[in-house]
């Protein structure tokens, strides 16, 4: 079974590395736009990360054609208008295959007049709304297994990918995970993205019990062994002339639980350690969540000297490797690029190993 | 020394630090002493009593580098963002200070003209190097592009077939005298930005701005603005004017006219000094030029303070806005000083701006000659990442000066400025190192006046730049 993946992009990069832990499918096809610049290159071209393999092709037609399902996203930074994703979504559903929309996708083709959207027969991937018992307790519940945060600086750090190279290392142990990540196609791996109500408006106390409760319950009735919890957005404002956000989810969600592990993935740069420790002392006090291990994603950021606006830059893993780690070091805690497979396996197994002696 | 002690009108007096990047309100006693540390090199107890508080203490930073070099490899191959591609060296104008006149090193008119090959091959090269933007800018640039309108028809094609998914705009300035109905309505139909050369009233524009007959140009360049203000009126609106700032110029009947000729009105006027980088001859502005210039300062800072009305304030002189709202936005947002720094100004050569010659050659902007020294590579072979490296860090040019400067966050020097017969001076960017610190003082003087007179830094940050 082939799934096409469209328009593939860094937030989508995920589905392409990670083509074999998708589930109900034996190859994705990421099909990019020739405008986004990729070429017909390996997925490391969108991603940075290492060769993995699967190659991107431009070529919708041919890919729509050798297809079994699609599953495509909205994609604000291109220049593609209601009507182009119509096409796809019509040809797709036209010749029987299954398809599975965004739900940002959705808002937007109903926004340009595209009601016929909701009478389709496709699927909407958006975070979770649905099945979530809560507990009537008023008090936090302790989680009977560990519990693994993924924090992150801000968007595209690579926190997905730290939460699929957990989820493969610890299933692989034999271990049954328990998982909420923070993209919305999480279900195409075989878990829930995080519910809703972490990220819509509403009364902070009452969504740090649920929060709880719901975690609690989940982990409970999946037999898990361990949670991995992927944190959304950053932990702290990026931008000192937009205030965008300041980590509101992390705080949240640190208040609701207690974690075993953390892994603080942050925007590439050669950190001076008293960055690294003010960084760790913000999950420790603001969140709760001591922190061990730092990871350098596969972007840079920096705000432009000219419009002051935020802006990030793809840094191969190659590059992080050779040039960039070595210059990094934090005393307390491991630095590893997450793109680099070899570097998120060890790390994952001594995690494994760290909390397999249960202190 | 890296901070300095400045004075605004009134008894007030400041120092501006830049280890901290602030600016703090001092007594006149205190500024006559941290003056005389300044004089004299030598610690005292008033420079001692600011230093135990974090300000005015020895600098920490060791190397001037530019930020990106580090990480240029990376830039290079996904920041691009503002294609200009010179489609032809030919012009229908004789302008008298054109770079292309013959009056600058290596630059003069010709009948060379790009070709579809190598302008299709420079979009390729550049949006295989703008992944990580997401939308760009596409210009065509002289001589006269429109000369070439069927290339950039032709380039404007290729583009939506090619990279439809991307979000492009397009731009070109153009001396206005070849904008037919049917050019108008191709500008119109694909979204073009368009800036007209316009120097002044006729008298003045027709001084330089003449035909190859010596015939001057501006009847039919406003002939042309007026049939488009009548049938395209909200294209019309978003055009917007360029003057050249020759040292003869009479400001006095230029501001007259691009504020209030009838038919520019609405219109967004800019004004550019003329180029002196590469120029054979030596000029400089006389004073009427400077009295225009302070008495438009002014007349913005009355208007700052709700004394003048917007209307009252020349259009031509907002920019400086622009220059105080930034300055607002970015001062105390630095943090401290880190051991490799750069000071501000130059952009990252190549990234910023590509500017593509008839050849296929790359350079950093159409501000700088087209010779072999300033050239980053060609579209067909890639960029020369040594060379990119090396005209982005000028700061190693006056590397000295530069680690001692206070003024290094607030310089507005870039490698324009640096080019003497060509190729990279240290002493042409010397030359203009007084005048940019004496910029940075200025700004910061009007900062510190408007605060004191009560000026409300969050209205003024919350104006929009129109840059």
């Amino acid at each position: 079974m082939k799934l096409l993946v469209y328009p593939m992009n860094k937030s989508l990069a995920p589905l392409g590395r990670y083509a074999d832990m998708v589930t109900d499918y034996d190859q994705v096809i990421p099909v990019a736009p020739r405008s986004f610049g990729y070429g017909t290159g390996d997925m490391a071209v969108v991603d940075g990360g290492m060769e993995s393999g699967v190659n991107i092709t431009y070529d919708l037609k041919a890919a729509l054609e050798a297809c079994d399902a699609a599953f495509l996203d909205y994609c604000p930074t291109a220049n593609l208008d209601g009507k182009q994703y119509m096409d796809v979504i019509q040809s797709l559903v036209n010749t029987g295959r299954r398809v599975s929309i965004s739900d940002d996708l959705q808002d937007f083709l109903v926004r340009h007049g595209y009601e016929t959207i909701k009478k389709l027969p496709i699927e909407i991937l958006e975070y979770n709304k649905n099945n979530i018992v809560l507990n009537e307790e008023k008090r936090l519940l302790d989680l009977s297994v560990p519990c693994i945060f993924v924090f992150g600086s801000g968007d595209l750090t690579n926190k997905f990918d730290i939460q699929l190279g957990l989820r493969k290392a610890f299933q692989k142990a034999g271990y049954t995970v328990m998982q909420l990540g923070t993209k919305k196609y999480s279900s195409l791996f075989g878990f829930d993205p995080l519910p809703k109500f972490i990220l819509e408006s509403g009364d902070s106390q009452q969504k740090v019990l649920d929060f709880n409760h719901y975690v609690y319950e989940k982990a409970k009735s999946d037999n898990a062994d361990v949670v991995i919890i992927g944190i959304p957005g950053g932990i702290m404002p990026n931008n000192p002339y937009q205030f965008t956000e300041f980590g509101e989810p992390a705080f949240l969600i640190g208040n609701a639980l207690k974690s075993d592990i953390s892994i603080l993935s942050l925007y590439c740069a050669p950190y001076p350690q008293e960055v690294l420790q003010y960084l760790l002392n913000i999950c420790k006090y603001r969140f709760g969540s001591p922190t061990h291990y730092i990871s350098l994603a596969c972007q840079d950021m920096m705000v432009s000297p000219e419009t002051l606006e935020f802006q990030t830059l793809s840094i191969p893993v190659k590059r992080i490797n050779d040039d960039i780690l070595p210059q990094v070091t934090c005393l307390g805690a491991k630095v590893f690029a997450a793109m680099d497979t070899e570097g998120m396996n060890h790390v994952a197994k001594q995690i494994i190993a760290e909390l397999s002696e249960n202190i | 020394m890296s901070y300095i002690v400045f004075d605004t009108p009134g008894p007030h007096a400041f120092v501006y630090d830049r280890e901290t990047n602030r600016v703090i309100y001092i007594s006149h006693a205190d500024a006559e002493s941290l003056h005389q540390a300044l004089e004299t090199g030598e610690t005292n107890p008033t420079l001692q009593k600011y230093q135990q508080k974090g300000i005015c203490c020895p600098s920490i930073l060791k190397d001037i580098e530019h930020p990106t070099v580090p990480m240029m490899e990376e830039i290079a191959s996904s920041q691009l963002e503002d294609l200009l591609l010179q489609v032809t060296q030919n012009c229908n104008l004789r302008c008298e200070y054109c770079t292309y006149s013959g009056k600058y090193y290596n630059r003069t008119h010709s009948s060379k003209h790009m070709s579809f090959e190598v302008a299709s091959r420079s979009v390729d090269f550049f949006m295989e190097r703008a992944k990580d933007k997401n939308s760009v800018v596409i210009g065509f640039y002289g001589g006269e592009p429109l000369l070439e309108f069927e290339l950039i028809k032709r380039v404007v094609s290729y583009v939506e077939e090619n990279y439809g998914e991307k979000k492009v705009s397009y731009g070109m300035t153009t001396n206005g005298t070849l904008l037919t109905e049917d050019i108008v309505r191709f500008l119109i139909e694909k979204h073009f930005n368009i800036i007209i050369s316009l120097d002044g009233p006729k008298d003045q524009h027709d001084k330089y701005r003449r035909f190859v007959s010596g015939k001057g140009s501006f009847d039919v360049v406003m002939e042309n603005m007026q049939r488009i203000r009548t049938r395209h009126p909200v294209f019309y609106q978003n055009l917007r004017t360029n003057t050249v700032v020759t040292p003869d110029k009479d400001m006095e009947a230029l501001e007259a006219f691009l504020n209030k000729d009838e038919q520019l009105e609405g219109m967004t006027p800019g004004i550019s000094m003329l180029n002196d980088s590469g120029n054979k001859e030596e000029f400089a502005f006389g004073p009427e030029n400077r009295v225009v210039n302070e008495r438009e300062r002014a007349k913005l800072m009355l208007y700052l303070l709700d004394q003048l009305e917007e209307e009252q304030v020349a259009k031509t002189h907002r920019r400086y806005l622009d220059d105080l709202i930034f300055l607002c936005k970015t001062n105390q947002s630095i943090g401290k000083m880190t051991e490799t720094a750069h000071h501000a100004g130059p952009c990252t050569v190549g990234v910023r701006k590509t500017f593509v010659d008839v050849q296929g050659n790359i350079y950093p902007c159409e501000k700088v000659g087209e010779v072999p020294a300033m050239r980053l590579g060609n579209v067909f072979e890639g960029f020369d990442l040594d060379q990119v490296k090396r005209l982005t860090n000028i700061g190693a040019l006056t590397e000295t000066e530069c680690k001692d400067c206070w003024a290094l966050h607030h310089c507005t020097i870039c490698l324009s400025r640096c080019i003497e017969k060509d190729v990279m001076s240290r002493k042409a960017k010397l030359r203009h190192c007084a005048e940019s610190k004496a910029e940075a003082l200025t700004k910061m003087r009007d900062l510190c006046f408007l605060q004191l007179e009560g000026l409300d830094f969050e209205k003024l940050r919350s104006l929009q730049m129109a840059k």
